[in-house]
Order: structure tokens, then C-alpha cells, then sequence
């Protein structure tokens, strides 16, 4: 198989009486797209949060480049943290702020650039990149989720990750906003070579983009496999999440209305 | 999180004992939030002395908190002094003692209603705000988003605030001396007919600058209380916007009880070292 740039070793996290992850492992390939997959409630936010950092699992090992994060120093695991990106499940903008101020952020406040032309031609850049050009001075609330997704996309990039985990980002968009998100996914990875790893319920995208899926379920990585080994996975949850996503299309009844 | 007796695995607890059971569970409670209050107490002060210095944010809390609530300290300062001086007139006429009256007001003026009144008000105006925003900012990832970015949100979010409150709160409280007295010789002698001179005579002669001074130091510590009491309730919200609402609630209440207790065990200090 390809190398591993990320991988998880039975991680387990609870919260109170709340066992989520109960020994979740998975590797995760250089340069591709990974879908974990699984249903609503079972953790996967918790998962990639722990590989980010916003949680600390109660258990488990985490690897970057073969190197233990969870064994890191705290000033050593920011460091290897910087090479992350994370984009929110609700895109997680500042909103006090416009949205220059928002991809200028990481750009003042992480790489504490000082150049304000560079500033602003990289923002300018990547606003162009997300296709959105010219809404710098526009407020994350005057935004479309869509919009403000891409925004959150762009604001991501400008610290220039090598691994950028996404949480259902195309969760409460319509089909052709959700296609255009997933669009941006394959040219973040194709363009930039960024190993990207998404959470989402769109089955049906993840098995045309994704290159590697994760099936969790019951806190663990039931099935894991390229999508062509997966469509014929035993588990039986999975095997519905799978059939049901593929199913015929409706076929509509066009029934003649009668007259009141 | 709310765990549910029933689906505990744990050995049953005699039903004489559950009362006990739920207190200990109480206390120990209140002891894990007093620990990451003080947690979060002592990495915002490291965060007061770390780079980079964010002067911009510094200026930008001090108009927000300053200049914007300049116009209601005013309005309620003056109300304080010059119901004071209504009320002091009446008692000190009873002594023929009228001319009194400015030193009486200025006194407790400077030492305790003009830092009181001002927090008080503060509380109620950016205390809550500052809770609710930094709240919002807790329950839609915001602070979690600066994390990811290796930003550390203490540093940016509440240092600012803190700083910001320390040096306006008593700038404000200044204010509210000068516009209370103002008030008060407004209602004793321009209404009530007590002689200016004595006024302003007895008003000069018995407030010394320490009595400003103390209330002013007050002001600072009710600053400093205030800033980091809303900012931990905003920072440590969880459940949406309902749970934002209620961290705001308890803020409000904890530094106003808070700056009260403070106030006296400040005022029984100055009494006895200061005065
Ligand atoms: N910070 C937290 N504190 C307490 N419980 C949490 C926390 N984060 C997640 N949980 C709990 O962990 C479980 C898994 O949540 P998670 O958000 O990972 O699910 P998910 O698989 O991402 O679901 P969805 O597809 O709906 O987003 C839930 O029961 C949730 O209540
Ligand atoms: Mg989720």
C-alpha cells in the first residue's frame, strides 16, 4: 500500500458514562482522499478532533510521519500540528470579522507575517481560488453556507497544510453547492498534493472521490479499504448505509388530478 | 456531562445514602470548576506577560468598554449624587451641620459608591456581552477553530479584555466622582440653598486624595474581577445558544456578589491600614 503520512492506534476517548471511541485504528495514505464514514452520533467528529488536537483521547497513539503526537511535547506537538488544517462541520468563521480579516488571520496571528501587500495578495489568491473574488469586506453572516465554507476552505489554506480534514462539508447544502464543494476537495488534493481526510453522510461522493473509506461503527474502524473492496463489505449496517445510497431512483407516479 | 444513575453499572447505593452521595457529587463539582477557574486565572496572567503585545486589540476593548459607556456612568453617577445630596441635606440640617453635606457625598462617593456604582453598571453592560460573545465564539468552534491555527485563544481573546477593563475601570470611576459631586452640589446648593462655600470648603478639606485613590485601586481590582469572571463563564459555555444565555446569567451574578464581597473585605483593609 502507499505510505502512511497519518495514522491512529486504538484510540479511545470517553465522555462521563459516554464510551465513544473504544479502540478506533486506522492509517490514513499520503496524498489521497480518506472518507471516514459511519452514523450519526458515533464519533467521527471525535475522532479527527483528537487527530487535530482539540480533544486528547484518553487512550491510543497518534502518528505523523512516524512520529508519536501523543508522545510530543506540547511545544513539539504544535509545531507537527501546524502541518494540519481543519475545516469546521459550520465553516467556524470569525464573525466579528470580514472576511479578509478572517483568511488574514493564520497569515497575522500564526506565521505573524508583516508584509501587508503579500497579505493581501495571498487573500486575494485564495479568494480567487474558491472562486469567490472581490468579497473581502463582506460579513460571515452575510454569507451563504456554501460561501462560508469555501471561505473556511481559504482560510485553511493559507497556512499551507500537508494533511487537511474536513467535517461533513457538505452536510445542509444543496446537490450542486455540495458537488462544487466536493470539486474543491478533489483540486485541493490534486493541485497541492494535500492528503485529504473528510467525514460525511454522502455516500454516494465519497465512493466517486475518495481513494481509501473507514467505516466506524460501535467506536471502532469495522471495514477499511479502497471503495471496490468496501461495496462488498459483510457488515450488515454498512451493507444498508451502501444499498440504500445505490438504490434505483425514485420512480415518480404521475397520477391525473382529479377535479374538486 | 448528565450521567443517569440507572444506566451506571456501579454497585446500588443505599437509598439513606443517596442524599449523601449527591452532595459529595456536588462538591466535587464545584471543586473541578474552582481548579479550572483557577487554571484559566493563572494562564491568562502568563498570557499578560507573553508576546506579541496586541495593542490594537488592547485599544479596541478599551473604546468598547471606555468611550461606550461613558454617557450611562455619567447619567448614573450624577443620579447617585444628587439623591445622596438630597438625603444628606435633610439629616445634616437636622444639625445645622448643611455645609457638610459636599464633604459627606464626596467621601462616600470616592470610596465606595463611585467604584461600586461604576462596576455595577459595567457588569451589567459589557460584563454580560463579554460572556455572551466569547460564549458564542465556544459554541460555534471559533475558539476551537484559533486553537487549530495554533493561536492561543486566552492570549487573544481575554488578555485584551482584561488589560482593557483594569485601566478603564478606574479612569471611569474618576469620571463618576466628578460628575456625582457635580450632581450633589447641583441638588444642595443650587435647590436645597446650602452655602457654596462651605460646600465646596468642607468638600476640599476632609476628602484627602488617598480616599480617591482607594477607590480607585477599587476599581481596578472590580476591573480585573469582572473581566475574568465573565470572560471564564463565556469561555467554558457548552450547549448552544441556550447554554450561552445561561453563562451569561451566572456571570452577571457571580462577579456582581463577587465585587461586593470584595468591596467590603477592600473597604475593612483600608480602614484599618489606610485611612
Ligand atoms: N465535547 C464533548 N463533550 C461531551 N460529549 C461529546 C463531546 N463531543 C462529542 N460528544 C459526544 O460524542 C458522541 C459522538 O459525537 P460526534 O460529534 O463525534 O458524532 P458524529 O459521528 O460526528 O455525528 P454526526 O454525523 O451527527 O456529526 C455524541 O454522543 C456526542 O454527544
Ligand atoms: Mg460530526
Amino acid at each position: 500500500m502507499d505510505t502512511t503520512i497519518v495514522s491512529v492506534q486504538d484510540i479511545h476517548k470517553r465522555f462521563g458514562e459516554n464510551n465513544v471511541l473504544q479502540g478506533a485504528t486506522i492509517s490514513f495514505p499520503k496524498g489521497k482522499i480518506t472518507a471516514i464514514i459511519g452514523q450519526s452520533g458515533t464519533g467521527k467528529s471525535v475522532l479527527i478532533k483528537t487527530i487535530i488536537g482539540v480533544l486528547t483521547p484518553d487512550r491510543g497513539q497518534i502518528f505523523y510521519e512516524g512520529e508519536e503526537i501523543t508522545a510530543a511535547s506540547p511545544e513539539r506537538r504544535r509545531m507537527i500540528r501546524r502541518n494540519f488544517g481543519y475545516l469546521f462541520q459550520d465553516s467556524a468563521l470569525f464573525d466579528s470579522m470580514n472576511v479578509y480579516d478572517n483568511i488574514a488571520f493564520p497569515l497575522v496571528e500564526t506565521l505573524r507575517m508583516k508584509d501587508k501587500r503579500k497579505i493581501r495578495r495571498i487573500v486575494e489568491e485564495k479568494l480567487e481560488w474558491i472562486g469567490l473574488p472581490g468579497i473581502e469586506r463582506k460579513l460571515p453572516a452575510e454569507l451563504s453556507g456554501g460561501m462560508r465554507k469555501r471561505v473556511g476552505l481559504a482560510r485553511t489554506l493559507a497556512l499551507q497544510p500537508s494533511v487537511l480534514l474536513f467535517d461533513e462539508p457538505t452536510t445542509g447544502l444543496d446537490p450542486v453547492l455540495s458537488e462544487s464543494i466536493n470539486d474543491l476537495i478533489v483540486r485541493v488534493n490534486q493541485e497541492f498534493g494535500i492528503t485529504c481526510i473528510l467525514i460525511t453522510h454522502d455516500i454516494q461522493a465519497t465512493f466517486r472521490i475518495s481513494d481509501y473509506i473507514g467505516f466506524l461503527y460501535d467506536g471502532v474502524i469495522q471495514e477499511e479499504g479502497i471503495p471496490g473492496d468496501l461495496v462488498g463489505a459483510e457488515h450488515p449496517v454498512l451493507k444498508k448505509f451502501i444499498d440504500n445510497s445505490f438504490s434505483a431512483p425514485l420512480e415518480v407516479e404521475v397520477q391525473p388530478c382529479p377535479d374538486i | 456531562m448528565q450521567e443517569s444513575r440507572e444506566t451506571t453499572g456501579g454497585p446500588k447505593t443505599p437509598l439513606v445514602l443517596v442524599p449523601i452521595e449527591n452532595l459529595g457529587r456536588r462538591v466535587v463539582r464545584n471543586l473541578e470548576e474552582l481548579g479550572r477557574f483557577y487554571v484559566f486565572l493563572g494562564h491568562t496572567l502568563r498570557g499578560l506577560f507573553r508576546s506579541p503585545v496586541r495593542w490594537r486589540l488592547y485599544a479596541e476593548q478599551m473604546e468598547r468598554i471606555g468611550v461606550h459607556s461613558v454617557a450611562i456612568i455619567a447619567l448614573s453617577s450624577a443620579a447617585i449624587g444628587m439623591i445622596f445630596a438630597l438625603q444628606m441635606t435633610m439629616v445634616m440640617s437636622m444639625f445645622q451641620a448643611e455645609a457638610m453635606v459636599g464633604a459627606a457625598v464626596g467621601l462616600t462617593l470616592a470610596r465606595e459608591l463611585a467604584p461600586v456604582v461604576t462596576t455595577l453598571m459595567l457588569i451589567a453592560k459589557n460584563g454580560s456581552s463579554m460572556t455572551a460573545e466569547l460564549g458564542t465564539m465556544r459554541v460555534t468552534e471559533q475558539i476551537d477553530a484559533m486553537e487549530t491555527m495554533s493561536v492561543d485563544p486566552i492570549h487573544y481573546l481575554v488578555v485584551p479584555r482584561l488589560v482593557a477593563s483594569v485601566i478603564v475601570f478606574p479612569i471611569l470611576t474618576g469620571l463618576a466622582n466628578l460628575v456625582g459631586i457635580l450632581g450633589a452640589y447641583l441638588v444642595a446648593v443650587e435647590m436645597l440653598g446650602v452655602d457654596p462655600g462651605g460646600f465646596v470648603e468642607q468638600l476640599y478639606t476632609l476628602v484627602n486624595p488617598v480616599d480617591v485613590i482607594s477607590g480607585l485601586i477599587k476599581a481596578a481590582v472590580m476591573g480585573f474581577m469582572m473581566s475574568v469572571i465573565c470572560a471564564y463563564y463565556g469561555f467554558y459555555s457548552a450547549g448552544g445558544s441556550k447554554g450561552v444565555g445561561e453563562s451569561a446569567t451566572r456571570a452577571v451574578v457571580t462577579s456582581s456578589v463577587g465585587i461586593l464581597i470584595a468591596d467590603y473585605i477592600m473597604a475593612d483593609l483600608m480602614l484599618q491600614f489606610l485611612y
